[in-house]
């Protein structure tokens, strides 16, 4: 606040000493042109000063920071919906294969990992429950060929 | 009745798996709040009882305008009568003036100024604390590249505006008004020359800001808008075409995802424009009354007032208008943005 007032206090005084010198200097033709363009000078500095201190480095670092706010609040939204959509899609996932089991009156649990790549396919799933040998056949094909996960990547318990 | 509704919106709050606590729009400012409609699903209703509130609370205001006005009018008045005294020297009739409707016109203009530099202040903060919400909505929504330059444009040219206003618009109105009156006071051209010229560097300093900002955010989005789309619909291609089963439940999950956030974002987003909105309002209907008050003043001054007085008068009216200007130009530079953050992903 100090040097607000300071910045007013100066271009008020310079205001007030270039309109008394003007005035004193004004009856003579050619001295006061030259008094007018001294003043007007004086005053533009005065009124500009404050601009011309301002620090490019300050202004490029201010963006860096601004930049580098924006990329984290991006990446923590991203990790959000991708959390939420890992979730769906587990869920998913999991009701297709109890679904496509209860159909052979079989009865199981499923739990579905899905990989950290960027594909969010699901990676590993692990499946409980009482099947018979055949059905467990069955169901593995199902899950190879709807969803995609080999055999090996199937864990039956 | 109520107990559908009730029922319906908790089944709603199931559907939406997107972590809605984390994209509510922060609360309205308080001296907003009362502004504020409860229910703000709906921009058009929720602008209009933003309006009917702030009218509502207007009437006092008025008759405080109305009469520092009056008390302006009787001063005028009693120095033209004065001024038919034989005996009293024209020039200290005029000094004397000029000095009672300074007097008179400081307090209520520095209330304004202290008013409208408040208002930039609550603005900006407000948006401070908006902006991450709708960034994190929009880059859910799968604008990444558009949520990123809109964040940095606004974040910069929030700080850029109320910084140039409290730092340097705010002072130099004071200065304006310092030159104004000893311009009045002692007729000079110099002076009257420098307050034209302060003005103007105001004015335009507050345009130029405006125009940049908006020219940037018109050419950026078109931009981003494109190429987040174009991301968007190459990533739902290569999804759904890797497996039948799998690939459609990857699609139908980020499917929903996309139309969560886009759900949450426009309620933030519909909270944030009328939560500007509230904070405008107030401010701008005080100062905008003072503004065509002390002009339509000017306007009877002409009549039988000085030259001076009327100037003066005109000059306060001025400083009146770049205070509107100034709380406009933060205002409107929030809304533009939140809408271009609503617009989102094309």
């Amino acid at each position: 606040m100090g040097a607000i007032s300071g910045y007013i206090l100066t271009v008020i005084c310079i205001a007030i000493v270039s309109a008394i010198v003007t005035r004193i200097c004004g009856n003579n033709q050619a001295v006061g042109n030259i008094i007018k363009l001294i003043t007007a000078v004086a005053m533009t500095i005065t009124i500009i000063a404050p601009f011309l201190s301002i620090s490019v480095d300050g202004l490029s670092n201010y963006m860096h920071t601004i930049e580098m706010d924006a990329n984290g609040i991006i990446s923590r939204a991203q990790e959000q919906a991708e959390n939420d959509l890992q979730a769906i899609i587990t869920e998913k996932v999991e009701t297709y294969i109890i679904n496509k089991a209860a159909t052979y009156d079989a009865e199981i649990s499923v739990s579905v990992e899905i990989s950290a790549s960027d594909s969010l396919i699901p990676d590993t799933i692990t499946i409980e429950g009482e099947v018979s040998p055949y059905i467990k056949e069955i169901l593995v094909k199902i899950i190879e060929d709807d969803l995609g996960i080999p055999e090996d990547r199937q864990i039956w318990k | 009745m109520r107990k559908i509704v009730v029922t319906v919106l908790a089944l709603l709050l199931f559907i939406i798996p997107v972590t809605a606590e984390e994209y509510l729009a922060p609360t309205a400012p308080e001296r907003a709040q009362k502004y504020m409609p409860s229910d703000t699903e709906s921009f058009a209703d929720g602008l209009w009882f933003v309006i009917k509130s702030a009218i509502k609370e207007f009437n006092p205001n008025l008759a405080e305008a109305a009469k520092l006005c009056i008390k302006l009018l009787a001063i005028i008045i009693l120095v033209s009568i004065l001024k038919n005294f034989t005996g009293i020297s024209r020039q200290v009739v005029n000094l004397v003036c000029t000095l009672c409707v300074a007097t008179t016109l400081i307090q209520s203009t520095n209330t304004m100024i202290n008013l409208g530099t408040q208002t930039v202040t609550e603005t900006s903060e407000y948006g401070k604390i908006l902006l991450p919400v709708m960034t994190a909505a929009l880059a859910a929504q799968g604008g990444s590249t558009s949520s990123a330059t809109l964040y940095t444009g606004t974040a910069f040219f929030n700080a850029l505006l109320s910084t140039g206003i409290t730092k340097l618009i705010v002072p130099m109105v004071y200065i304006n008004m310092v030159l104004c009156i000893a311009n009045s006071a002692v007729g000079n051209d110099m002076l009257n020359n420098l307050c034209k010229f302060i003005k103007w560097l105001m004015t335009w300093s507050l345009k130029i800001i405006l125009y940049v900002f908006t020219g940037y955010l018109s050419i950026t989005s078109v931009i981003t808008g494109t190429t987040d789309a174009a991301v968007l619909k190459a990533t739902k291609l290569t999804v759904s075409g890797v497996v039948p089963v799998v690939g459609n439940i990857v699609s139908d999950a980020s499917e929903t995802i996309i139309v969560s956030a886009k759900i949450v974002k426009n309620a933030a987003g519909i909270y944030g424009l009328l939560a500007i909105a509230a904070i405008w309002i107030g401010p701008f209907l005080r100062i905008g009354v003072q503004y065509l008050l002390l002009k339509l003043l000017a306007g009877i001054c002409e009549m039988f007032g000085s030259k001076e007085t009327t100037s003066l008068i005109k000059d306060f009216s001025g400083i009146m208008g770049i205070l509107v200007a100034m709380i406009g130009t933060i205002c409107l530079l929030f809304l533009v943005s939140i809408i271009c953050f609503l617009k989102g992903v094309t």
